[in-house]
């Protein structure tokens, strides 16, 4: 449980920092939805499955930042890899932006992303 | 079908004029660099044309750097190595533009929090592939991609790595073939970029509710209803009665996706 | 392919994208790389060859500076010296001989170049020649040609004019034997001729003698019969020789038919020669004198019928100048024409029918004495 609220606080006063990041990259002009997207991570092959499955992200953020977000929790090497699938076939960008993943790939409501530390589906 | 081959030539064949220039703060011999001029073609990505270059500049620099991974930028505005190097043109001079186009280069100071890092070839391969699987998937629903052997994704990148127009095409008319009985994909593969860089990507279907074809008119007034804009491509301004379809399939970019900016 | 103005549209767009971007400036740039890549290949060598140079004099210095005397390396450095002396005699010669083989190929090129060029005009004028070989004889044949043909026409010419003088040989023949035989029928003519003369003459001759005896004789005669009558037998003999010296024509009865003609549509009662022109007149059952002009031999033209009798004629007559022509007819009248126009004069009406009748005229033209018998 405690685990888990750390988790969440993590998560959270990243994404705030994530925010304040974002502003100082995009001046003003870029407004922080605050719509946000449910995701669901699934582990693949041999990588730990995380307790909180669900989450809800803030549409505007990169898929990168997810996969650091799940490094960080999953607390692996820095030299370990990570990788992020959606639909069990492609990877996307790090850099590409959740909402349009979820417009593109969303099923039911959230979007289902698979990780693992090798590359699985190429 | 894209089978308007004088089209797919045309853009195939587009090259644009580069001037590489080495960042000022960073050369460390007394000679100045000259500046390394090179036709790049238009759907390549930077990573696969800049290896003579670095060979020439790297002469300049100090070697403390000389292993640094270099990174370009055009105007202080860093390139991103994943976007392919004509769609990057029109996003930053698109409505200016510039020949040749005149890049910096750098091989300190990255920005971490804007560029990815490409340490080697394997790495541009491996988004190429990837963003053709993501575009088969809205396209076919993966199952064109899933079905090809391995050699013919490798024919693929091949092709666009050595410029051979015949056997890229020969694999890539397979995913612009239609989608089961209905004539066309099941949606466009497409990106829209606003002048800041960032894009939005939605479902696209090429056809309208009464089944006719939709055209690049009817996009627009979908996604931007309150002021209608041009879209731009591969250096050219897009008619706004052209089919998405039609533009889908012979205007994509060799990731399979249609870059377009907005002007 | 699809069509439509949006299609045309992009086309132009990319291609003067193309152009504006790319054709611009490729050439440049290749060029551009080319250069690059020269330089550095230049500078590489250059720098290889000047660390060469270092490593040279760097050995130098070291070799000269090391152990074994300066005499050692003053004999060495000697040596190398003529050594190098020695190539350096040989670079000069070589060049020499590098620049005088230079000099040899550019004069043989200019020899070639030379026999080329008078090659190529002896070709010329070979070709000329053929040229003007060809139309030669292309004459000759036309002239082989026009002589055979003359020939032939020569031929031709010859055997007519062998075969005119030929007939021109027959006809002389012809013309003497014709001459010939004019000559001896002149010859005979003449013969004949004078036989007759000499015939009249004797005649002549015989008739006065005949005369002159009978003259004689009568004044004989006379003398005897004042003197004596003696003859008694020559009384005979004197009519034969009246009988004799009376002139004679030959006389012969016609035996072959000269000229017949059908003259009337029934029968022909009356004929009557002309006395002045060869006309004859003849009068027929048909009511009708019609007069016939016999002057050409074999023919008889018909010279018109004088109408006017109501009867069959029996009977005409000419005048004695030919000028008029009397027919009596069974109509009971007889009548005058004109001969040279034809015409009816003179219409006579008898009491009795007369088959036929003799008429003697008178001299003047217009009053005529006629004689019914």
């Amino acid at each position: 449980m405690s685990l888990e609220n750390t988790c969440e606080e993590i998560s959270q006063s990243e994404s705030q920092v994530e925010n304040l990041r974002e502003h100082k990259e995009n001046g003003d002009t870029v407004k922080t939805d605050k719509v946000k997207v449910d995701i669901l991570l699934k582990a693949t092959g041999n990588a730990p499955i995380m307790k909180k499955k669900k989450w809800a992200v803030d549409a505007e953020k990169p898929i990168g930042w997810i996969m650091e977000f799940v490094k960080k929790y999953l607390k692996l090497e820095p030299d370990e890899k990570l990788f992020l699938y959606v639909n069990q076939t492609f990877a996307p960008s790090p850099d590409q932006v959740i909402k349009n993943l979820y417009e593109c790939f969303g099923t039911d409501g959230k979007l289902v992303l698979h990780y693992c530390k090798s590359q699985a589906w190429g | 079908m894209a089978n308007d081959r004088e089209v797919l030539r045309e853009i195939w064949d587009g090259k644009l004029p580069v001037c590489f220039q080495l960042d000022q703060e960073e050369i460390m011999e007394i000679q100045q660099p000259d500046p390394f001029y090179v036709m790049v073609p238009r759907l390549s990505y930077f990573p696969l044309v800049i290896d003579k270059m670095k060979r020439h500049f790297l002469r300049f620099i100090s070697q403390e750097n000389a292993d640094n991974e270099m990174w370009l930028d055009y105007n202080g505005q860093p390139l991103k190595w994943h976007y392919p190097i004509g769609f990057l043109y029109d996003l930053y001079c698109g409505s200016d533009p510039q020949t040749p186009w005149i890049l910096t280069v750098h091989f300190s100071k990255f920005p971490e929090n804007i560029l990815l890092h490409c340490p080697n070839k394997d790495i541009v391969e491996a988004h190429y592939m990837s963003t053709v699987k993501e575009a088969d998937v809205l396209k076919h629903r993966g199952q064109v991609m899933s079905t090809m052997q391995k050699k013919d994704h490798n024919q693929l990148w091949l092709g666009l790595q050595n410029d051979k127009f015949d056997q890229f095409w020969a694999i890539n008319r397979r995913l612009m073939e239609s989608h089961g009985e209905s004539e066309g994909f099941k949606n466009i593969p497409i990106r829209i970029y606003s002048e800041d860089g960032t894009y939005i990507q939605r479902l696209i279907n090429p056809k309208n509710s009464d089944g006719s074809r939709k055209v690049v008119q009817q996009l627009i007034s979908e996604l931007y209803p309150e002021n209608p804009v041009k879209l731009r491509t591969h250096g050219i301004n897009i008619p706004l009665d052209t089919p998405l379809q039609w533009l889908s399939e012979h205007m994509s970019y060799p990731d399979n996706f249609l870059h377009v900016c907005i002007c | 392919m699809e069509g439509g103005e949006w299609r045309d549209s992009i086309i132009n767009q990319l291609r003067t994208r193309n152009k504006r971007e790319t054709s611009a400036f490729q050439d440049i740039f290749t060029f551009q790389s080319r250069l690059f890549d020269n330089v550095n290949t230049l500078k590489n060598e250059n720098l290889q060859l000047t660390l060469l140079n270092e490593r040279i004099r760097y050995s130098n210095t070291e070799s000269v500076s090391s152990a074994g005397g300066i005499g050692v390396a003053n004999e060495r450095i000697q040596t190398l010296e003529q050594k190098v002396l020695i190539q350096q005699e040989e670079l000069t010669s070589l060049h020499r001989r590098r620049g005088e083989s230079a000099q040899q190929i550019i004069n043989l090129n200019a020899k070639v170049h030379d026999l080329e060029k008078s090659l190529q005009a002896k070709d010329v004028i070979i070709s000329e020649n053929t040229a003007l070989l060809a139309s030669l004889r292309a004459e000759i044949q036309m002239y082989e040609n026009n002589m055979t043909e003359l020939q032939g026409l020569n031929q031709v010419l010859r055997d007519e004019h062998q075969a005119l003088q030929i007939a021109f040989a027959a006809i002389e023949d012809k013309l003497r034997k014709a001459q010939d035989e004019n000559r001896s029928l002149v010859e005979r003519l003449i013969k004949y001729k004078a036989k007759d003369a000499d015939k009249m003459n004797e005649e002549n001759e015989h008739f006065l003698k005949k005369k002159s005896d009978k003259v004689k004789k009568e004044l004989e005669e006379a003398a005897r019969e004042g003197g004596s009558r003696s003859s008694g037998g020559s009384g005979g003999s004197a009519d034969d020789k009246i009988m004799d010296s009376m002139p004679y024509y030959a006389t012969s009865l016609p035996s072959k038919v000269a000229l017949r003609f059908d003259a009337h549509d029934g029968e022909v009662n009356a004929v009557k020669w002309s006395p002045t022109d060869r006309i004859v007149a003849t009068g027929g059952a048909d009511r009708k004198v019609k007069l016939w002009d016999v002057s050409k031999l074999g023919t008889a033209e018909g010279r018109g019928a004088l109408v006017g009798s109501n009867a069959g004629v029996m009977s005409v007559d000419f005048d004695s100048t030919g000028a008029f022509i009397v027919g009596a007819s069974n109509d009971f009248a007889s009548r005058v024409w004109t001969v040279g126009d034809q015409r009816l004069r003179r219409n006579f009406s008898h009491h009795v029918a007369i088959p036929g009748y003799q008429t003697v005229e008178s001299d003047a033209a217009n009053s005529t004495e006629l004689l019914c018998i």
